[in-house]
């Protein structure tokens, strides 16, 4: 057999087989999957009715009241005394809204909302625009403008966003599109991290075993270290590969146990609408390229992925532990951290020259390119941008093929770039 | 007898320091052969350009009297003086994978493991991880991921380093088997006493150049220095050595019986002869030559250089 694909071979198998491996591969998924269920499930199963007793001193809300599937506001027209003795036989979801008798609607102040435990952020968001409501309705009676007008200015608006194509207009969701695409940059990140650090620690184990000088009696040192960097980009592509599938299939069954909580909310008049933008969002997804974002994305990973580890093998054969790591680790990691952090500002813009030069320099393009790929980028754009990266990871791999076969050699001796510099000569 | 290997005008240079000067070396078929020097002499280099794991500034080593090619290495069974393996790696599988790096089909790895295993009486290891083995046990191993693929020449960096004294023992067995099997040994050591009776030829490297080469017999009989060592039963005082012109060196063991003797003739003279003069005083229970070790060779040599 080739010898670089002996190496691959054990790289991937001593890798796949690990116990280590097919937990995190696992559960991965699983911790994933129920990150998303879990607010879902606390919302269907968890979260029980809440009740609200309003004590309206000033006498100016006598509509409020509400009945909704998990909110109850009434107003048993008792005093704060009586109403708090009563409190004392209530359970923890008991709460009382107090407005003071002094309470003006023209400077709104000192309404509290009384409980036992903290009422959470979301809780007293909802209680704020209800009362914002009711001031406004109470202000616009006493200009004298009848209920039903008030009524009937109030419309609720979801702008439909659309795509002009080539093949006409399509359904489209800005929302759906940046969430694609910081997800895809997020990945990107994430694995040429993760997968960068297994490469590295991987030629420090060679390097600290002592291992290494029998095998570059066998292969070349650069066999070596190209079987270990594809090696371990097959046990990503696996790891990937499952996680999308079991992400999917936890999804499905989760997304089933999400839709028969939607169709109970759809039962009040607010779910209805937040149902309608998520099918919104859900089929806008289906309008993104996403044979062309998952292609992208596997490019960009192994192009990414290449580049880094390379240059991560290179400077962990250069030095005798792990720590040492250290001095070259930030200099090199620094334009992928630039990258993930420039982001949230090119999906402002994701058009814009920051966006453009961020996603034709090799060493940042794979995050960037794949925060704008969702909003469309012109072919010739990721065309270049793929030639660059191509160009480049062979160079960074024939550059770190060099320090490598002279760093693995070299033990007892502290590195400098200087060194590092000069290795690429040697004979 | 051919040689299989003949380095010529081998130079290597490092940055700041001059590893390998012109050095020239035949090492013959079949032999065990000693590359001996203290430590940073340049051994480790010259064995890593014979295993091309890197390459010489200039000149050439020929394999059997061929360039030096990259499919060779399937041809050497390198141990470096640093020993190590992969520690999770289980026996059986590391052994393998070492074996097919060598370019070995399964069939002849699966046949040559279990001869192996057999040899060591390690059957019961294959499924045992490095890291599980004691440091002798692990050095078994190592010897046998050197040697598996049945190279033509084996080269051993300070093979008894880290040894103990029974796998010292097994292994210098084993070198001296696969010799007569064949193969040609290249032993590295700055230890010199500890191969000068296993190998049949040497070369001396100092401060990157080479400081003698040859048949270990030969060399030691070239740096004589007519010392001869003597047991007799007698009185040394009663002896007049400085008459004949000899000159006494050390006396050892002396008791009521006998005494050894180490003396010098520095004219030197037939060792019949010289055993004749003692014959008359006592009863004479040994008499032999006494020729240099390698080790004094070598500080008789590096000495002279430096002058």
């Amino acid at each position: 057999m080739n010898k670089i694909a002996l190496i691959i071979q054990r790289e991937y198998i001593t890798r796949v087989r690990n116990k280590t491996f097919m937990l995190v591969t696992l559960l991965a998924p699983l911790a994933y999957g129920l990150l998303i269920m879990i607010p879902v499930l606390t919302a269907k199963y968890a979260d029980s009715k809440k009740v609200v007793a309003v004590v309206d001193e000033s006498g100016r809300f006598s509509s409020l009241s509400l009945t909704d599937k998990d909110l109850v506001i009434y107003n048993p027209h008792q005093t704060m005394d009586l109403v708090k003795m009563a409190y004392k036989s209530q359970d923890s979801d008991f709460y009382i809204l107090h407005i003071p008798q002094n309470f003006d609607v023209y400077h709104p102040s000192g309404i509290e909302l009384l409980s036992r435990k903290n009422a959470g952020v979301f809780f007293k968001g909802t209680i704020d625009t209800i009362m914002e409501h009711q001031i406004r309705d109470i202000r616009m009676e006493a200009m004298h403008i009848p209920k039903a007008t008030i009524d009937s200015l109030h419309s609720d608006i979801d702008v439909s966003v659309r795509k002009i194509t080539d093949k006409g207009v399509e359904a489209s969701s800005s929302g759906a599109t940046t969430g694609v695409a910081y997800a895809g940059g997020f990945l990107i990140y994430m694995f040429i991290f993760l997968y960068g650090s297994i490469v590295m620690r991987g030629v420090q184990e060679e390097k600290q075993s002592r291992v290494v000088e029998i095998i570059i009696s066998s292969v070349k040192p650069f066999q070596l270290m190209m079987g270990k960097i594809i090696g371990i980009a097959m046990v990503g592509l696996t790891q990937v590969l499952i996680w999308v599938l079991l992400t999917f299939i936890i999804t499905t069954i989760g997304g089933q146990a999400i839709g028969a909580h939607h169709a109970a909310e759809q039962m009040t008049a607010n779910g209805g609408q937040r149902m309608e933008a998520m099918q919104n969002a859900m089929s806008a997804l289906g309008t993104l390229p996403v044979g062309l974002i998952v292609t992208m994305f596997l490019f960009y990973f192994l192009g990414g992925y290449l580049l880094y580890s390379s240059m991560f093998a290179a400077v962990s054969s250069a030095v005798d532990s792990q720590a040492e790591v250290g001095q070259f680790m930030l200099p090199i990691s620094l334009p992928i951290i630039v990258s993930i952090a420039s982001i949230s500002t090119i999906v402002q813009n994701p058009d814009g020259p920051f966006a453009f030069w961020m996603s034709m320099i090799p060493v940042t393009s794979p995050i960037v390119m794949m925060a704008r790929i969702p909003f469309g980028v012109p072919a010739w754009q990721l065309a270049l941008s793929m030639a660059i990266l191509i160009g480049s990871f062979i160079v960074s791999v024939w550059l770190a093929g060099k320090i490598y076969r002279t760093g693995i050699l070299m033990y007892g001796k502290k590195t400098s770039w200087k060194e590092l510099g000069k290795w690429l000569f040697y004979k | 007898m051919s040689n299989i290997i003949e380095a010529i005008n081998i130079s290597k240079s490092y940055a700041r320091k001059e590893a390998l000067k012109d050095i020239n070396l035949s090492v013959p078929a079949g032999s065990v052969y000693g590359l001996l020097g203290p430590n940073g002499a340049g051994k480790t280099t010259f064995i890593r350009i014979l295993t091309q794991i890197i390459g010489p500034d200039s000149g050439e080593i020929l394999l059997n009297g061929k360039h030096l090619e990259r499919s060779d290495i399937e041809r050497i069974g390198y141990m470096p003086e640093e020993r190590g393996l992969y520690k999770k790696m289980k026996v059986g599988e590391q052994v393998e994978y070492f074996a097919k790096l060598k370019g070995m089909s399964s069939k002849q790895t699966t046949d040559a493991i279990r001869y192996w295993f057999n040899v060591f009486d390690i059957k019961d290891w294959w499924g045992k991880k490095m890291d599980e083995l004691s440091k002798g046990m692990q050095q078994k191993v190592q010897f046998i991921v050197t040697v598996i693929h049945k190279p033509s020449l084996i080269i051993l960096d300070e093979p008894f380093s880290g040894f103990d004294p029974l796998n010292a023992e097994l292994v210098r067995d084993e070198i001296l088997k696969l010799r007569d099997q064949g193969a040609t040994i290249i032993l590295s050591t700055h230890r010199m006493e500890s191969v000068e009776a296993l190998c049949d030829h040497i070369a001396l490297i100092n401060n990157s150049h080479k400081v003698i080469e040859g048949e270990v017999h030969d060399i030691r009989n070239q740096f004589k220095e007519n010392m001869y060592e003597l047991n007799i039963s007698k009185d040394p005082e009663a002896m007049n050595l400085g008459s004949w012109g000899y000159e006494l060196v050390s006396t050892a063991g002396q008791n009521d019986k006998s005494v050894t003797l180490r003396f010098m003739v520095p004219n030197g003279a037939a060792s019949n002869d010289i055993l004749q003069r003692f014959i008359p005083i006592g009863q004479v229970n040994a008499f032999k030559e006494v020729l240099p070790s390698i080790n004094d060779v070598f500080i008789k040599l590096v000495k002279g250089e430096n002058k």
